[in-house]
């Protein structure tokens, strides 16, 4: 039961997250330097959510360092820019971490 | 259905497909974490894809959950992880603005970060309200559908995939697949580069808060080189 509440409450809030700019739009209008840095939200926010799965808690030094994860994200950027196909960067990016998981250990 | 309408439905469920190949192994790992969290009873683990519907922060509560965790902890723990969601909310209201009211009741329900991906960087701002409905719902139907599929199969065949497999890289991968591509300008590029560096820097705080604070910063810098170019 208690499981019940902390998902309700979490979902309640969530709902409440996902639409509360979305309910509120066009109430008012948002500063132009609002506006300006609401574009860099999807860039910058998706890539720290890339950033922080590859560092696994590791912080800068497992980001940079060559580690399979991080030599995995490397080879995945670079079929990202060369074919821009989302299931060969994963399928690529999966691979290279395998593989590199399986020589290096 | 429209001609129009049947094309878009088409490109919405071409653009969610490899997105669904990264979230296999997400959704089957939601599905065993449920059946090993012996006090968190499986239906209520289960419905928790329909209460919340947001990966990350059902497989934190689940666990913390069945390994004794208060429900204090959980709700912090789970609203802390889901807290990005607002930016996506504040990046994607002004296209709202001339939505029907239906509409913006429900669809940010399905705000997850996949829906805003694909709508933040294929769909541009000139697309006509009704094409926006169209698209979202969806891709939003499908992602809402193929989750809860995959965490109940998770849950009957349970550790299906062996565990030397780095499946866990199949989520920061199909955002690179999607993110990578759609970086076309320098403050963007600036806003990403930043994002990263900060949020892997601060990966070491609980809670999941790196992703804020490397999403915020990189905010600021994209604007600062936006800014910076234009003067």
């Amino acid at each position: 039961m208690s499981e019940l509440i902390a998902y309700t409450v979490v979902g309640v809030g969530t709902y409440f997250m996902r639409s509360g700019f979305i309910l509120t739009s066009g109430e008012s209008t948002m500063p132009p330097l609002v506006t300006q840095a609401l574009r860099f939200v999807g860039p910058a926010v998706l890539s720290a959510l890339i950033a922080v799965s590859i560092a696994d808690g590791g912080g800068i030094a497992a980001f940079v360092s060559a580690r399979p994860e991080t030599l995995g994200m490397v080879a995945a950027i670079a079929i990202a820019l060369w074919r821009r196909n989302v299931i060969l960067t994963v399928t690529v990016g999966i691979a290279v971490v395998w593989i590199l998981q399986t020589v290096m250990n | 259905m429209k001609k129009d309408d049947r094309q878009l439905v088409k490109r919405a469920a071409k653009d969610t497909i490899p997105l669904l190949v990264g979230a296999l192994p997400f959704g089957l790992l939601m599905g065993l974490t449920i059946v090993e969290a012996e006090s968190v009873n499986n239906f209520v683990g289960w419905l928790s894809s329909t209460l919340i519907f947001a990966g990350a922060a059902q497989i934190a509560m689940t666990s913390l959950l069945g390994s004794g965790g208060t429900v204090l902890l959980a709700i912090t723990v789970g609203l802390v992880i889901n807290a990005r969601h607002m930016m996506y909310s504040a990046a994607l209201a002004p296209r709202f603005t001339t939505q029907p009211r239906w509409f913006r009741i429900l669809a940010p329900y399905w705000l997850i970060d996949q829906v805003f991906a694909l709508i933040d960087t294929q769909i541009d701002d000139t697309v006509s309200d009704r094409d926006l409905r169209v698209y979202w719902l969806t891709i939003a139907l499908t992602f809402f559908t193929m989750w809860n599929a995959f965490v109940t199969i998770g849950m009957f065949l349970g550790p299906v995939i062996p565990e030397s497999w780095p499946v866990e890289f199949g989520v920061p991968a199909m955002f690179i697949g999607i993110v990578v591509p759609a970086l076309k300008t320098r403050p963007a590029a600036v806003a990403a580069i930043v994002g990263a560096l900060v949020g892997a820097t601060a990966s070491p705080l609980p809670l999941g808060m790196g992703l804020l604070v490397g999403g915020l910063v990189g905010i600021v810098a994209g604007t600062a080189a936006d800014r910076g170019a234009r003067v």
